[in-house]
């Protein structure tokens, strides 16, 4: 049981900077989740953690203890790897007891804690089998009896479900969270996948291009985005976003959006003369009303039975034709021209059909569009 | 479309039919050697080794009774018995005979043959003859050149020739456990010691590591004829001489770039993750070798293994020049087989043991050790 200090952590290989100024506090018991595009520095992150990357400046603390020289075997901490690294010439019993008895406890005793973990992890029939005759959530389930086994102050996880099919890994994702909450191990775990990020997590971490973008919870994260990338990158579709004028009315804040005029709640000293960038969640988008809003033709409607995704182009001049470069391509599904709601309703939309979209006042997130970070 | 599912492209025979070949191209000739070493050196001279299995026409060269047998019939003096129990040439039909050299079927059995000096000859299938003559006879007995139908017979004779004779001409037996004292040491301590090398050259960070994979890349090249005068003035300058401990060494030395080589490619090849997965569980880089890295490079192992010992095991140069000395008592299989080629050139029946007790060994290792050449012990451990 431990708290985890970045404290200003930099990482580069000769000239390339893969991780800036690295701080971070994750409490006691806190599942934190690092989250991030391929690339954005998540795992060697993780990696200088368990101490299998030296870090080229700053330190890091586990418990209080500055662990930053400290060899992986004396920080106390245990790894689930994202391909498992099982030993495959070992029993799963073998495999699991492997670092107590790098410890040097007694046989005794490892057994009593292996076969404790086993039953944990509901492994207690394969315990003499080799890995290559488990399926793959039993592996799994093995690497993680390999770190449970340990109590160590801290789990470290790498992506250990990208490798399991959807199903599985849906089921897997809460045995992990209920696992953490039982045992209150703080655990770092990195992902790419922003969804197992909200779901999992108490605290996430979003990354790109090795800076911390933005550090909450995921209420937080989805409700505030610090900036565009964040925007962009939290949620299922993710932000839509569109450019569009800022006026003063009445000592109030406006854009318009097709025809529709939008109150801001943003003061207005704080928003950029002329345009701004403007956001709203596919979710918050009001679809079919009889007055108001703007009127727009329906591209593709994709439909998961009572819930349909609904494609519509931005109204004509409020596209951003740089956004393709600061969402990154995570969400390949759109282009900048595309924007998408999300309705659940029992009312059937088809293809060009015309229907009137209203923003929501209060829904609209506004960002700077020199800075990209959200103005309130 | 004759690639697609279900359709073996041609080139698959090609590949199929040229295996056959090769296979039958090293397998004919140890067949060969294997079925000679169990003839004897009148069959090897008579027919090809193909024919062993099958009875065979052979030609005997054999003699008569001498004179202590003759008796007198009337005028004649007479010679009886039967030839093939006096040569102890077993129980044979004979199909042709002759007297002459020249001639070695000439009769008939049953025939009465006329020869030199009035004598004449009747030999009966069985092998009964009757020799007559007017005068009395002299000398040794007749030859008689007797062809007969010989079924197929298989000896080991050679082979307890080859290894129990005392003779330490021919006997293959000392050099045999010379051999073996040779190669086994020589095969474990490359091992022993390019695997801890091969260990740090592929998982520990240290300066210089990329220049040392280079220099051992660098020396597989270099040619051992090369090291062997100034190795062996090393070898007695320190006290070694020529001994086991020498070849031991030399064969270590000239072994090393190779196993470091193979080894060190194997090991980089292992997962990644394992490795440090086993230095967050706190394992020490020793025991990451001994308790990872070394079971699961035991493909690699064995197949170094394989190679050094045939290379060992065959080798004549290096211990011609670091362990055969003027006494011979050390000598080796090579070096033996070397020898008889001198003076048993012409038995090909000792040559063929000789050279089947020297490949047996080889053999038996890669039949025990091949299956660790193919099988993957990596299965099962990533996704």
């Amino acid at each position: 049981m431990a708290t985890i200090d970045f404290d200003n952590v930099q990482k580069s290989y000769g000239e390339v900077h893969a991780i800036r100024d690295f701080t971070l506090h994750v409490e006691d018991g806190d599942f934190c989740v690092f989250v991030g595009p391929s690339g954005c520095g998540k795992s060697t992150a993780l990696k200088m953690l368990a101490g299998l990357e030296a870090t080229s400046a700053g330190s890091i603390s586990i418990g209080g203890r500055d662990v930053t020289e400290l060899g992986p075997g004396k920080r106390d901490i245990a790894m689930v790897f994202q391909n498992y690294a099982l030993y495959p010439h070992m029993s799963v019993r073998s495999n699991i007891g492997f670092g107590l008895k790098m410890r040097g406890q007694d046989k005794a005793d490892i057994n009593r804690r292996v076969e404790a973990a086993a039953e944990t992890l509901e492994l207690t029939s394969y315990l003499d089998r080799r890995p290559r005759a488990l399926s793959g959530g039993q592996r799994q389930r093995v690497a993680l009896g390999r770190a449970i086994v340990r109590e160590p102050s801290a789990f470290l996880m790498d992506e250990p479900l990208s490798n399991l099919d959807a199903k599985l890994r849906v089921q897997t994702r809460s045995e992990i969270v209920n696992l953490q909450k039982r045992l209150g191990v703080t655990t770092i775990y990195v992902t790419h996948d922003q969804v197992e990020a909200l779901t999992m997590a108490s605290k996430i971490v979003v990354m790109r291009g090795g800076v911390i973008q933005q550090i909450g919870s995921p209420d937080t994260l989805f409700a505030e985005p610090a900036n565009i990338f964040v925007a962009g990158f939290i949620g299922s579709p993710g932000m839509n976003f569109f450019r569009g004028p800022v006026e003063i009315e009445n000592g109030r804040a406006q854009t318009r959006f097709g025809e529709q005029v939008v109150p801001l709640s943003v003061s207005p000293d704080r928003l950029p003369r002329g345009e701004a960038i403007f956001g709203i969640r596919p979710e918050h988008l009001k679809i079919g009303g009889e007055t108001g809003g703007t009127p727009v033709s329906l591209g593709l409607v994709e439909s998961l039975g009572t819930e349909k995704i609904l494609h519509f182009p931005t109204p004509e001049g409020q596209a951003i034709h740089s956004l393709q470069k600061v969402i990154g391509s995570d969400d390949a599904a759109r282009d900048s021209t595309t924007m998408l709601a999300r309705v659940i309703d029992d009312r059937r939309y088809s293809d060009g059909e015309h229907v009137r979209v209203a923003l929501p006042e209060g829904k609209v997130h506004v960002f700077d569009p020199e800075t990209q970070k959200a103005l309130s | 479309m004759d690639n697609i599912a279900g359709h073996k492209s041609s080139l698959t025979w090609a590949v199929h039919i040229s295996v056959a070949l090769l296979v039958l191209l090293w397998l004919l000739p140890t067949l060969g050697l294997l079925v000679s070493s169990f003839r004897t050196a009148d069959q090897i001279a008579g027919s090809g080794w193909w024919a062993a299995p099958f009875p065979q026409e052979e030609s005997l060269q054999l003699r008569t009774a001498g004179p202590d047998e003759m008796t007198q019939d009337g005028d004649l003096y007479v010679i009886e018995g039967n030839l093939l129990e006096q040569n102890g040439a077993g129980d044979l039909d004979i199909s042709a005979w002759g007297t002459s050299a020249r001639d070695v079927s000439a009769y008939a059995p049953g025939k009465t043959a006329e020869m030199r000096g009035g004598e004449t000859m009747t030999l009966e299938e069985d092998g009964t003859y009757r020799l007559t003559s007017a005068e009395a006879f002299e000398g040794r007995g007749e030859r008689v050149f007797v062809s007969a139908t010989v079924p197929p017979e298989f000896t080991l004779d050679n082979y307890e020739r080859i290894l129990f004779s005392d003779d330490s001409r021919e006997g293959m037996a000392k050099a045999f456990f010379n051999t073996l004292t040779v190669t086994i040491p020589a095969t474990i301590i490359p091992i022993l010691i390019a695997a801890f090398a091969a260990y740090a050259l592929a998982w520990m960070d240290f300066p210089g590591r990329a220049l040392l994979v280079a220099a051992v890349v660098a020396l597989l090249v270099v040619p051992l004829q090369l090291a062997l005068i100034p190795l062996l003035r090393l070898h007695l300058s320190i006290g070694i001489g020529k001994g086991y401990m020498g070849v031991w060494l030399a064969h270590t030395a000239f072994g090393m770039p190779l196993a470091v080589y193979l080894l060190r490619n194997y090991m980089v090849g292992l997962p990644k993750d394992i490795i440090e997965n086993a230095k967050v569980d706190g394992a020490t880089d020793f025991q990451i070798f001994t308790r990872i890295v070394l079971p699961l490079s035991f493909p690699a192992l064995a197949s170094f293994a394989i190679f050094q010992f045939l290379w060992t095991w065959n080798d004549l140069l290096v211990a011609l020049v670091f362990l055969i000395d003027a006494s011979g008592q050390t000598t080796v299989m090579t070096r033996q087989i070397v020898e008889l080629l001198g003076t048993r050139g012409g038995n090909w029946e000792i040559l063929a043991t000789a050279a089947f007790v020297s490949i047996s060994v080889p053999l038996v290792v890669f039949f025990a050790m091949q299956r660790y050449l193919v099988r993957g012990l990596l299965a099962g451990s990533v996704k």
